[in-house]
């Protein structure tokens, strides 16, 4: 029988600005023991599907509008509020997707695993406590810390936690809504890894949720693609991964950057997903569908069999659909005032740091945030920093700039000191050096509109003579990073991710610097924005000969825009060399451990997983050797007690490890 | 925990300082003069004033007379003397200092243990007509000055009903009105703040995860929502206390209770400076012990503050350490 | 929303504030506070034309009297009419209400959003002097310092103000240390601007919601503290009249004449509820969590 079967549910919002269709008819199945994958981008009403089948919407403003979910041939929405509380927790559970919300600050940990077991099961509080502590064991943590509170974990623990809770009961079927996107790749690979395991034991059947394909095709057996409320394909792995159907499931497979190619650029799905409250007539992909033709915009699509159970809910057939057509992308159209910025064509080293270190004071003690990290970054290349969070990259970004004054060490740039510069001769480096930062939200001022924003360091620093020509250079720059100018006096909060993040690039741009560092600048965003805006920041490269540093925790993208990659680990560097070099010779056993745990989106690839254990040391007052000596396998007394250097193992291939030679037989 | 109180209590000796010299120096800005006031008569000669001058301290300068009160607080607790009445300031006080924090804490308690539980109830029941009288009703309330209520209260149950006495306070029926004029403002507000952070938890996440194990609606708000939402009103409590405090002291000298209000007024009407900054540090003194108890019963509730008291530090955010030192 | 913005660009540069208008609008009870507050404008400006007697005439023979129809509110001990006292008095507590706030809302911001961004030894120093002005409960303190100047309208406007201070600076360095870790402080501080130009044009522009909010708040919190002082005797001095003089003058009656009672207490109250009300309404027109 199967464990869960969804038909035709509808869900509905009812807001001010209209009713938000944020499901609408969808059906699915799912099989004792099975994982199915749901994969869309934000809005896609892939969370609202999950409360919908555990009847938790909101109400008001939502409301099931139509459909059945049957639980194990049981209607859910027959149930009465008894029978619906009886059900939650014991026969369905969920996982949230932020550990660091889900769990109630203000009870330990052990009470909230122990409460579910103690609600559905007719046991003492004693039995129930005992559970908690095995459910702990279970995922890993020590039963001890049953009685520990919330903020005393980290977020790899927390999530560990939140699984506990889920599983205590042995549900038949779990929700996990995004369980790992809030994790370190390295976290992320244990956390899976250990669901999968645990699934099997208990015979569960999971519905997982996420936006990444790597995860899907790492543990889904069938996957159903979402887009604006709607399945648009449903298969098998095999069916999406190697035979995809739908013009909407390639975009998403174009527009990531892959581990394993080297791909010059991206090719995003152009456009946004389609405001749920006035939904396009037709498919509604086809705004955005390269593929679209006359009859997309008037038939709607049902979801329709391609064959061995493999539905898309496309009016062809990928065999059908034929040539591309030419997109009207947002164009970069770079103006080239000067003859290619300032140093055209120039090469050779632009910024060097020395010894560069960035402490910080706190109430633990001393944190080393960035600790002895030298490296020089030649004109118009972009050196790649990646690392789980904590690990010191942004600290290192914002040293360089000055916006963290660096403890100690140099930086130069051209040759010249700018480590600490003040005042004047600051804000004259600056014009030279700017910054992309992370989120498109907290970056932009709330209460100024795009034109303020990007106006902003032209005002500061007086470039313009007159308004005239600020309006003027603030319209190009809008050009510049494809922002249309009827935009000119909007807020941020009426934009979405993306544009934001071009107000970002177009303000660091606007003072023509020859360096930028970018920190993790495509990582709040939905994919297909993703390849636009890197595709913007390579063609900017390109025609600028700007050089980067380009922060961020993400591999494949790493890989996609650098030259060369430096490997971060608590405060210092571990490895760093070319690019291609640190995907296929990865010399530090951090840096492997790191790569292997990336899942892979492709059903193809056999891929061995080193699965490390263990969680990121403290920055604050380290103690002396190798930070990575508690998770490093290889580890030796030496490791512990004395810290490696960096030293040239292969050329140009710098690794800080004592026994990098051993480990990989050089 | 008693380390935490210790310290907290010695935190307080340089506010209470403050809170002297700047009363003092207040003081010293009066109009009137204590000497002319305390000769009674506008007929005096020179060396009459002189003497009353030196007798009262007053022909030092003022650093030098500041120096010598403070001193004279640390080391023996002594508030100078009255100059109306030549009795010493302590004593006067320890008449009336009992009968105002009787009144305050008796005030403070009934906001908090009406205002709290009335506000959860309202947010339970929120969106019915019992949700919107007590809406209703508390804005208003919010809106009365405690001693207009005051005297409303004694033209309605004194003078009118006579059912309740209108002075003094020599039974339990003489607390009834002034105790609940000055806490019906406090009482409003704290149903208000209850009631909007029982909301705003009740959409947090771990609410939504509490729901999903199946539990009971009670239960979840009971256990999961109530002492989180419990925390920001905790620190409303305590930026009222000083309110409630003040408001009853004006309200008592509506009802003629012998407490440190009346004190008060009559010591500023004969720019009596020792009564006025004695009235003042016993009032800052009360405020301070109860933003102490405040602050102890804020810990109890909220384990990441808790913890922080225990071990000292205050631990770093994984995610972002450097941002999170920076701040 | 995005539909919103390929509509015409005039429109675009004052959206912000109309969202927060409309919004606004749809709060009837907020619609209702700032109805009285405007009424309270208007009278307070007007005062002269509306009042149906001079507030100073007295007349011993009409002492006294129970509201009738040609003293709607009735007569005070000194036969004046209550009702034209009440309209002047509410232009002496509008005005020492408006300029106490406005006196807090600019030291206390500025202090505030000094030490919230500095940070160090002038947050730590400011911070102190701050714990202790909160540790004085803030009527008594408006009382000494009241005491201290004299009445008057100025010198009560500063006493109200000085007890205010502390409120707004508290308020204002929150919002400063949770805006100072905004990206867009870094980013400002990327393109060049100084300690003075974040403060001034990103800082504080980004503070006035939660600021405009507590300062309609402050206005109807402040008409109750100078109706206090008055109340006991210090404050604004008869014969000006103000609400809590006017309160003060009933005592004497307190169980014999009560329109010298009610009708201030009234005056006060429906002033403190409309304030507080539309405050309210503007906290939420105003919260960006509402804004999606």
């Amino acid at each position: 029988m199967k464990v869960l079967e969804i038909k035709d549910l509808v869900i509905e919002y009812k807001t001010m600005d209209g009713t938000v269709h944020a499901v609408n008819n969808i059906s699915l199945d799912l099989g004792e023991g099975e994982t199915l994958g749901l994969v869309g981008e934000t809005g896609a009403g892939k969370t609202t599907t999950a409360l919908g089948v555990l009847r938790l919407i909101p109400d008001p403003p939502g409301i099931i509008k139509q459909g059945s979910i049957l639980l194990k041939g049981k209607d859910v929405m027959q149930m009465s509020q008894e029978e619906l509380r009886a059900m939650r927790g014991d026969e369905i559970s969920m996982i949230f997707q932020d550990p660091m919300t889900a769990l109630n600050p203000v009870l330990t940990v052990g009470e909230q695993i122990a409460e579910i077991y103690f609600l559905h099961n007719d046991c003492s509080q004693a039995e129930s406590r005992q559970k908690a502590r095995e459910m702990l064991e279970m995922v890993g943590i020590p039963g001890e810390r049953a009685d520990e509170y919330p903020h005393q974990f980290s977020g790899g623990m927390k999530q560990r936690v939140v699984i506990a809770i889920a599983l205590a009961c042995q549900p038949s079927l779990i929700i996990a809504d995004e369980p790992t996107t809030a994790l370190d790749v390295t976290i992320q690979a244990q956390v899976l890894d250990m669901m999968k395991s645990l699934k099997d034991r208990l015979e569960t059947s999971m519905l997982l949720i996420t936006h990444d394909l790597g995860v899907v095709a790492e543990v889904c057996d069938k996957v159903a693609i979402m887009y604006a409320g709607e399945i648009v394909e449903y298969g098998t792995l095999e069916h999406i991964f190697n035979n995809t159907q739908h013009p909407y499931t390639m975009g998403l497979f174009n527009s990531l950057p892959s581990l394993d190619k080297d791909a010059d650029r991206l090719q995003p799905i152009h456009g946004l997903m389609p405001d749920p409250t006035d939904l396009p007539s037709g498919c509604p992909f086809h705004p955005r569908c390269p593929y679209a033709r006359s009859e997309c915009a008037e038939t709607h699509p049902e979801l329709r069999d391609m064959g061995d159970g493999h539905m898309s809910r496309c009016l062809f057939t990928s065999a059908e659909l034929g040539e591309e057509h030419e997109t009207q992308e947002e164009a970069v159209t770079v103006t080239v005032s000067e003859p290619a910025g300032k140093a055209a064509q120039a090469s050779g080293v632009l910024l060097e740091a020395k010894n560069l270190k960035k402490y910080f004071q706190t109430k633990g003690g001393l944190l080393h945030a960035v600790d002895d990290i030298s490296f020089t970054i030649d004109r118009g290349k972009t050196l790649g920093v990646v690392g789980e969070s904590g690990c010191g990259k942004s600290t290192l970004g914002r040293a360089l700039i000055g916006l963290n004054e660096a403890t100690d060490g140099q930086v130069l740039f051209e040759g010249k000191d700018v480590t600490h510069l003040k005042g004047k001769e600051r804000r004259k480096f600056l014009t030279d050096m700017q910054m992309i930062f992370q989120d498109p939200f907290s970056s932009l001022d709330p209460r100024k509109t795009v034109f303020e924003q990007i106006a902003a360091p032209l005002k500061i620093n007086k470039v313009c003579k007159n308004k005239r020509e600020l309006e003027k250079r603030v319209a190009e720059l809008m050009d510049t990073v494809g922002l249309a100018r009827r935009l000119t006096y909007s807020y941020p909060h009426e934009l979405d991710g993306g544009r934001r993040q071009r107000i970002g690039v177009a303000r660091a741009l606007a003072l023509e610097p020859k360096f930028i560092v970018c920190d993790e600048p495509v990582s709040a965003l939905d994919v297909s924005i993703q390849a636009q805006v890197l595709n913007l920041l390579q063609d900017l490269q390109a025609a600028k000969n700007l050089t980067y540093i380009f922060i961020t925790h993400d591999l494949s993208v790493v890989r996609h825009i650098s030259d060369d990659i430096m490997v971060m680990y608590v405060g210092s560097m571990v490895e760093k060399c070319a690019s291609h070099e640190l995907f296929e010779y990865p010399l530090h056993p951090y840096t492997k451990g790191m790569l292997s745990a990336v899942p892979i989106p492709s059903i193809n690839v056999e891929k061995k997983r080193i699965i490390m254990q263990g969680e990121l040391t403290s920055p604050v007052n380290p103690k002396p050797g190798c930070r990575f000596a508690n998770r490093c396998p290889y580890a030796t007394d030496e490791c512990r007690s004395v810290q490696p250097v960096q030293e040239e193992v292969r050329p140009n291939h710098f690794v800080a490890c004592h026994h990098v030679r051993e480990i990989n037989g050089l | 925990m008693l380390k935490f109180i210790g310290r907290r209590l010695l935190v307080m000796i340089p506010v209470l300082l403050g809170v002297l010299i700047i009363v003092y120096a207040l003081s010293c800005f009066m109009p009137g003069d204590p000497v002319i006031n305390k000769l009674g008569t506008q007929n005096y000669t020179q060396e009459q004033y002189d003497a009353m001058e030196q007798q009262l301290g007053l022909d030092r300068p003022f650093v030098i007379r500041l120096g010598s009160y403070l001193w004279g607080v640390v080391t023996r607790l002594d508030l100078g003397e009255s100059y109306a009445t030549s009795r010493p300031v302590t004593e006067s006080l320890a008449q009336r200092v009992g009968v105002s924090i009787k009144l305050g804490l008796m005030s403070l308690c009934l906001a908090a243990l009406l205002g709290i539980p009335i506000g959860i109830f309202s947010a339970v029941k929120q969106n019915t007509i019992p949700d919107y009288t007590i809406t209703t009703l508390s804005i208003i309330l919010a809106s009365l000055p405690g001693f207009w209520l005051a005297m409303e209260a004694i033209l309605i149950f004194s003078a009118k009903l006579r059912i309740l006495p209108a002075s003094g306070l020599t039974s339990w029926k003489h607390y009834i009105m002034p105790v609940a004029c000055a806490s019906m403002m406090t009482l409003a507000s704290l149903v208000r703040m209850t009631r909007s952070s029982m909301l705003e938890v009740i959409r947090q996440d771990y609410i939504r995860t509490a729901r999903s194990k199946g539990m009971k609606e009670r239960r979840v708000i009971f256990k999961h929502a109530l002492k989180n939402a419990l925390i920001p009103v905790i620190t409303v409590l305590g930026n009222q206390v000083g309110m409630v405090v003040g408001g009853s002291i004006i309200i008592e000298t509506i009802f003629n209770i012998p407490g440190m209000g009346s004190l008060m007024l009559s010591a500023i009407n004969q720019r009596d400076y020792p009564v006025i900054m004695g009235v003042t540090l016993v009032t800052s003194v009360f405020v301070c012990i109860c933003n102490l108890v405040v602050d102890i019963v804020y810990s109890l509730v909220d384990p990441q503050i808790r913890s922080q008291f225990i071990s000292g530090k205050k631990r770093v955010k994984e995610s972002e350490p450097g941002k999170e030192a920076a701040a | 929303m995005k539909k919103k913005a390929e509509t015409g660009e005039k429109l675009r540069k004052s959206s912000q504030w109309k969202d927060v208008w409309i919004r606004l609008r749809r709060n009837k009870l907020a619609m209702v506070g700032m109805v009285i507050a405007v009424l309270l404008a208007l009278m307070a400006i007007f005062a002269p034309v509306i009042a149906p007697y001079d507030y100073q005439v007295q007349s011993i023979a009409e002492r006294l009297q129970m509201p009738s129809s040609q003293h709607l509110m009735g007569t005070d001990n000194m036969g004046r009419d209550i009702l034209s006292r009440l309209i002047y008095g509410g232009r002496i507590s509008l005005l020492v209400s408006l300029l106490a706030v406005i006196v807090s809302l600019v030291i206390g911001g500025l202090l505030g959003a000094v030490s919230g961004y500095m940070g160090g030894m002038v947050d730590a120093v400011i911070m102190r002097v701050m714990d202790i002005l909160m540790a004085i409960p803030g009527i008594l303190m408006a009382v000494c310092i009241s005491a201290a100047l004299g009445g008057g309208v100025w010198q009560t406007a500063l006493a109200i103000a000085v007890a205010g201070i502390a409120g707004v600076c508290r308020l204002v360095r929150g919002q400063t240390l949770t805006l100072r870790n905004q990206e867009y402080i870094e980013a400002a501080r990327a393109s060049g601007s100084g300690t003075l130009r974040i403060l001034l044009s990103n800082i504080i522009p980004n503070c006035l919601a939660p600021i405009i909010v507590n300062t309609t708040m402050s206005i109807g919190g402040n008409i109750m503290m100078i109706s206090a002082l008055s109340f006991v005797g210090l404050g604004v001095q008869p014969p000006i009249p103000e609400w809590g003089a006017i309160l003060n003058s009933g005592r004497e009656y307190v169980s014999t004449f009560w329109p010298l009672i009610t009708f201030p207490g009234i005056a006060i109250a429906l002033t403190m509820f409309g304030f507080n009300v539309f405050g309210d309404g503007l906290r939420d027109a105003l919260d960006p969590k509402l804004k999606q």
